[in-house]
């Protein structure tokens, strides 16, 4: 286990090694967009504007970083899975995906905290600054703290409805990666089996072919398996969301235990030269 | 230390060996280098030493101190004799020589004086 | 005595070609051997398929009585390009890497080797020339306390100086029962170090001979490989 560690601590180091440049190009670039797009109305103070805008901003980068380090962060783990360097290390092959995995997802999550972190602050900043969120502040807590006491089970729902919606999000990004693997795997030992052509770019293309075959396949098979009704039923009623839980569930199981099974009776590790 | 790549390493050790006891330059009673130091300073594999080793052990030349390592013989008898083998492979080739380039055995001692005069 | 290592009817295919063709060998604890064959004789493939990096073999590999690759990588130290790295990577950052991930690592040893070698923990991999880049590889390889050692070809970018400094520190810091698997063009240089030679030809194992056996009968090693490809333009 101390090995799994000591691989998921160096895979989180290499996962992270940029990040804190990102967040830094994040902070300043949304307060540079701001001031550089800041219109001044004459109702409002000139800070109120900032602050609105600057926090509207970040939020927005926020989302596009989530997808944008999402691809990144599959390229990564496609790249540590093939190469020879990592799979030296004295570990059996489904620990080994496993650790990948885990490490991207607490990198995510770690990235995420640190962006609403940065949000926190500004939000702080701006409620330090100016009274005027201060006063609305306290209003809107009071008039919260009233709903509260009256409405405390619809309070209940709307947090389990928000922890569903989140799991779910979860086991979608992890099933799409999963699946990114797996074509990746599936592709490269349908390569390995060919016989070998020459020419530069005509192995790519083959690639491509191969991969838009399987993922033809996948869709094909899914909906013989009736998917997209139990996916109709999303988030209508609890019973439908805990269904699409258990479902995938079931489809990340099945996809990682494919994938580790590739992974070690076909997925070789290559010394890119 | 060149060793020559056709003819067994062990072999070419011992005679390295051979000689260094024989000029003196490893004293009877006295230690010999580790394994690893002959190793390292003859470039060779630890196993070939080891070989080397073990057959001058069983002729006598070294024996061994438990925990001390090999140490280099001091009966002077044996030490003679050795030396005699190895002044007797030398003349061998020597005289091998000559006769490849065309001298005869009877030519050979004449050739060898006058060399030695002129010196 | 055990077998280090046992490879029995090893058969490996890729891309509809044979690469290796029912491989058997045996190697003891404690030997420098040297893998010989033409370039594309297999002697990589072979390597990587020990090491656990090629897969979909039929046949068993076995170190140390153990088949599970990761049993065998931890016994085993493979030379790696290092290529898991960017080009901006500091020394320093891998070495902690093997630190961390080899828990055979001898930081001692490295640091010994690395000064040897002349070094520099502060370098980045992009500035290492060839023969720095392998120099490190060794290094590394070498810091490992491993029973079995692979080389493919570690010595292609040194200089000749050089070349024999390093084969001097192996055999310094190589333990007596560990093994060394070293394939490599320049086999005149470290003749007189091998205690065997394997040959690769025509897909399978040619011979697997000591050295001390080959010279017994005059030959050198370089004139005894030869003489195994003469016999064929005859």
């Amino acid at each position: 286990m101390s090995i799994f560690k000591s691989l998921f601590s160096q895979q989180f180091k290499q996962k992270t090694k940029n990040l804190y440049l990102i967040l830094l190009i994040e902070f300043i670039g949304s307060i540079a967009i701001t001031f550089f797009s800041s219109r001044y109305s004459y109702n409002s103070s000139v800070l109120d504007t900032f602050m609105i805008k600057l926090l509207s901003i970040y939020s927005t980068i926020m989302i596009f970083s989530t997808f944008a380090f999402y691809i990144i962060i599959c390229f990564i783990n496609e790249k540590i899975n093939l190469s020879q360097t990592w799979r030296l290390t004295p570990i059996n092959d489904s620990l080994f995906y496993i650790s990948n995995i885990l490490s991207s997802f607490v990198t995510m999550v770690y990235f995420k905290l640190l962006e609403l972190l940065t949000l926190a602050i500004f939000s702080g900043l701006y409620y330090v600054i100016s009274p005027q969120v201060r006063t609305n502040v306290a209003i809107t807590l009071n008039e919260l703290n009233k709903y509260t006491n009256s409405h405390l089970s619809k309070l209940y729902n709307i947090f389990d409805e928000t922890l569903i919606f989140i799991t779910i999000m979860v086991l979608l990004a992890l099933l799409t990666y999963l699946i990114i693997s797996f074509l990746n795997f599936t592709s490269r030992a349908i390569m390995n089996f060919l016989p070998h052509v020459s020419g530069r770019g005509v192995s790519s293309i083959i690639r491509l072919v191969i991969i838009w075959l399987i993922a033809w396949l996948l869709v094909k098979i899914s909906n013989l398996i009736r998917m997209n009704n139990i996916f109709s039923g999303f988030m209508v009623n609890d019973k439908s969301s805990l269904l699409i839980i258990l479902v995938l569930l079931i489809l990340n199981l099945f996809f990682l235990i494919v994938n580790v099974f590739l992974m070690q009776h076909y997925f070789e590790a290559i010394e890119k030269k | 230390m060149e060793f020559k790549d056709n003819i067994p390493i062990y072999l070419q050790i011992k005679q390295y060996l051979y000689r260094q006891i024989i000029t003196g330059k490893l004293q009877p009673g006295h230690k010999i280098p580790s394994v690893r130091e002959l190793a390292v300073e003859l470039t060779v594999n630890v196993n070939t030493v080891q070989r080397a080793l073990q057959q001058m052990n069983a002729e006598g030349i070294l024996f061994t101190k438990r925990g001390e390592g090999n140490f280099v013989t001091e009966d002077t008898a044996l030490l003679e004799q050795t030396k005699a083998k190895l002044i007797k492979a030398e003349l061998e080739k020597f005289v091998q020589s000559m006769n490849a380039l065309g001298v005869s055995d009877d030519q050979i001692s004449v050739i060898l004086s006058n060399y030695l005069i002129g010196e | 005595m055990d077998n280090l290592l046992e490879i029995k009817d090893l058969t490996y295919k890729k891309n509809q070609k044979i690469i290796l063709d029912k491989i058997n060998l045996e190697l003891q604890p404690g030997k420098i051997v040297a893998l010989l064959g033409e370039n594309g004789a297999g002697k990589t493939t072979l390597m990587r398929i020990i090491a656990g990096m090629a897969k979909n073999y039929q046949g068993s590999v076995t170190l140390l009585n153990e088949t599970k690759e990761a049993m065998r990588k931890a016994h085993l130290s493979f030379t790696d390009g290092l290529t898991g790295f960017g080009d901006s990577t500091k020394i320093q950052d891998i070495v902690h890497f093997y630190q961390v991930i080899y828990t055979d690592f001898d930081d001692e040893q490295f640091d010994q080797l690395r000064s040897f070698m002349k070094l520099d923990l502060n370098m980045r991999l992009s500035h290492l020339s060839k023969g720095m880049r392998e120099k490190l590889i060794i290094a590394l390889t070498f810091s490992r306390k491993a029973d079995l050692y692979l080389l493919d070809e570690p010595f292609s970018g040194i200089d000749a100086m050089a070349r024999k400094k390093i084969i001097n520190s192996i055999i310094l810091w190589k333990a007596d029962q560990a093994t060394i698997l070293i394939s490599d063009h320049f086999v005149n240089e470290i003749a007189t170090m091998l205690d065997e030679v394997v040959v690769i030809k025509d897909k399978t194992v040619l011979t697997h001979q000591s050295t001390e056996a080959i010279r017994t009968n005059n030959l050198s090693i370089e004139e005894y490989y030869e003489g195994l490809y003469l016999k064929e333009d005859e």
